[in-house]
């Protein structure tokens, strides 16, 4: 598509806009309603579609697999199990109990498993990793499940409604971390463009061309660790955005090369998180967006699977 | 230039010693031998050993390579080649086999891509280089393909996208790694013909490895083999045949 990118600006507004709109009844649109809540969670929504999905880009690259995302990875899940430690073995009773430490521990894990990835992927094929970051996954929610099945009633509500994933809550503090992390991913991804550019065509290839694949692939897990560590410290696991949006931006721009790539997987990451917000608070009841992201997310993966086996 | 070269190897496991022979400006050689004789690793080191300053990001090592480079110093290739006579501004550019024609890369975009020593942190060429890239694409036949997506050129055409990286990255040496594999009759003999007029015309030296024997003699100047027992022969004009056929002893 030629005009994608003012395209994608518009229909970012469009979302931003409407999701101001909605949520918190139907009442009329009062000052503190929407200067409290709503536009804190639009930006959460904004920031955090914009963070998962650079760091998809980045490691879909990097690892030279559609499929490869934070969440697929093991990242979320290491998150999640960070989480896990705090809010149901501590207990909500311990004095130091509070949101922002269970949000340290899940970004704790969610670095601490990259950190696990990177060392590995100095000594590990790219498609060997990819297969033992799944089954990083797995494991990690195994554990978390072990710590769920002792854990007391009151920990547990609160671990869920993290785990369910929601933008909503988030306080300007947090709010200006998200922001500041996505800006430090933001540089590293750009200062890195080129090498991510050039894995595309093999590890071989790269190095024979004088790219330093060492640097290459630290700065970009650092880019995508960091931005999805504290994404999901907030935000809770959020999985699909990762996938979705990069794939959607090589289609809208008609290329591979991050030059185009970025700023258009930043877009569409934003305005996908933006959607499953709105379609997450147009119920009486509002529904966790994770679970409304993975209504968008699914179908689309489903059909790029069917698409792609045809190629 | 000459080149000298100790043995090849990883750790304990030497494919070939005593590597020696002289590679002039606009000469075209083959580079041949059963498989696993280490001619990989022979223009592997060849470009290690061309690449100027080697703090930057060493090449990384091919695991596949060898049950012995477990082990042993990370499986880097041991060897230290040595080149003469090679002007400091030009490289050593090795094309390895197979690069995948990844979709939504124009041919120039991967021309581009390729040069990432030679680019700039956005990825933009100098004024010198872009030229020298429009060069190579005229040179090679390219230009009317430069804005094509490369997921829709012929494996041939692809193979002349990868030799005018090599050009616009000025290499003195220019190497191949298999060039004609997975290439039909047509494309093969295309590709052949390149190199040759590559050589002749820019006078980069080209040393490529192929199993193409028959095709490939019809435009190489020279043979370089390396035999099942790991040794290495350079053969002169006239001799080729006789120097191919001791690397081939059960062909004939």
């Amino acid at each position: 598509m030629k005009r994608f990118g003012p395209i994608l600006c518009i229909a970012l507004l469009l979302l931003a806009a409407l999701d101001l709109l909605t949520g918190n009844g139907f009442g009329p649109v009062g000052g503190v309603l929407l200067w409290n809540l709503r536009l804190p969670r639009m930006l959460t929504a904004l920031i955090a579609g914009a963070s998962l999905a650079l760091s998809g880009m980045q490691m879909q690259a990097l690892f030279r697999n559609p499929l490869a995302d934070p969440h697929i990875m093991g990242v979320s899940g290491g998150a999640g199990l960070g989480a896990a430690i705090v809010a149901l073995a501590l207990g909500t009773s311990a004095a130091w109990f509070s949101g922002m430490s269970m949000a340290l521990a899940a970004f704790g894990g969610a670095f601490l498993t990259s950190l696990l990835i990177v060392v590995l992927s100095t000594r590990l094929r790219s498609t060997t990793l990819l297969i033992l970051g799944v089954m990083l996954g797995f494991v990690f929610s195994a554990l978390s499940s072990i710590l769920q099945y002792s854990a007391g009633e009151e920990s547990l509500k609160l671990f869920y409604s993290w785990m369910a994933g929601s933008f909503s809550g988030t306080r300007p503090v947090e709010l200006a971390i998200m922001a500041a992390a996505l800006l430090t991913g933001l540089v590293l991804a750009v200062w890195n463009r080129k090498g991510l550019d050039i894995i595309l065509f093999g590890e071989n290839y790269a190095s024979f061309s004088g790219a330093p694949l060492r640097r290459i692939r630290t700065l970009s897990m650092l880019s995508a660790s960091l931005m999805t560590g504290i994404v999901t410290a907030f935000c809770g696991p959020l999985g699909f955005v990762g996938i979705v949006a990069p794939h959607l931006s090589r289609r809208l721009s008609g290329s591979s090369a991050h030059a185009k790539v970025l700023p258009a997987t930043l877009a569409t990451g934003a305005c996908l998180s933006l959607a499953a917000d709105i379609l997450a608070n147009l119920w009486p009841i509002p529904l966790p967006a994770g679970s409304t992201l993975a209504l968008i997310g699914i179908p689309f993966i489903i059909w790029y699977l069917c698409h792609a086996s045809e190629h | 230039m000459q080149v000298n070269i100790d043995h090849i190897g990883y750790g304990e496991h030497i494919l070939v010693r005593d590597i020696a022979f002289t590679v002039a400006p606009g000469e075209c050689l083959l580079l041949a031998g059963p498989n696993g004789c280490g001619k990989t690793t022979l223009l592997r080191s060849l470009t290690e050993a061309g690449i100027p300053s080697k703090t930057h990001g060493h090449p990384r090592p091919c695991k596949r390579e060898g049950p012995a480079a477990k082990g042993s110093g990370r499986g880097r290739s041991e060897a230290e080649a040595v080149l003469e006579g090679m002007p400091a501004s030009a490289k050593c550019v090795l094309i390895p086999t197979g690069i995948p024609k990844v979709k939504g890369f124009t041919l120039r975009e991967f021309v581009r891509t390729g040069c990432y020593k030679e680019s700039d942190w956005a990825g933009r060429l100098r004024k010198d280089t872009e030229e020298r890239l429009e060069d190579a694409l005229e040179q090679l036949g390219l230009k009317t393909l430069a804005d094509r997506d490369i997921s829709t050129l012929s494996d041939g055409e692809f193979q002349k996208a990868c030799i005018a990286v090599g050009l616009t990255r000025q290499a003195g040496l220019l190497l191949l790694d298999e060039p004609t594999a997975f290439l039909d009759v047509e494309n093969r003999l295309m590709v052949l013909r390149t190199l040759r007029q590559v050589a002749e015309r820019t006078g980069t030296a080209v040393i490529f490895s192929s199993h193409d024997l028959h095709d490939a003699l019809q435009v190489v100047h020279r043979v370089l083999t390396i035999t099942r027992e790991g040794r290495f022969r350079e053969s002169g004009p006239q001799d080729r045949e006789t120097v191919l056929k001791e690397a081939f002893p059960a062909c004939h």
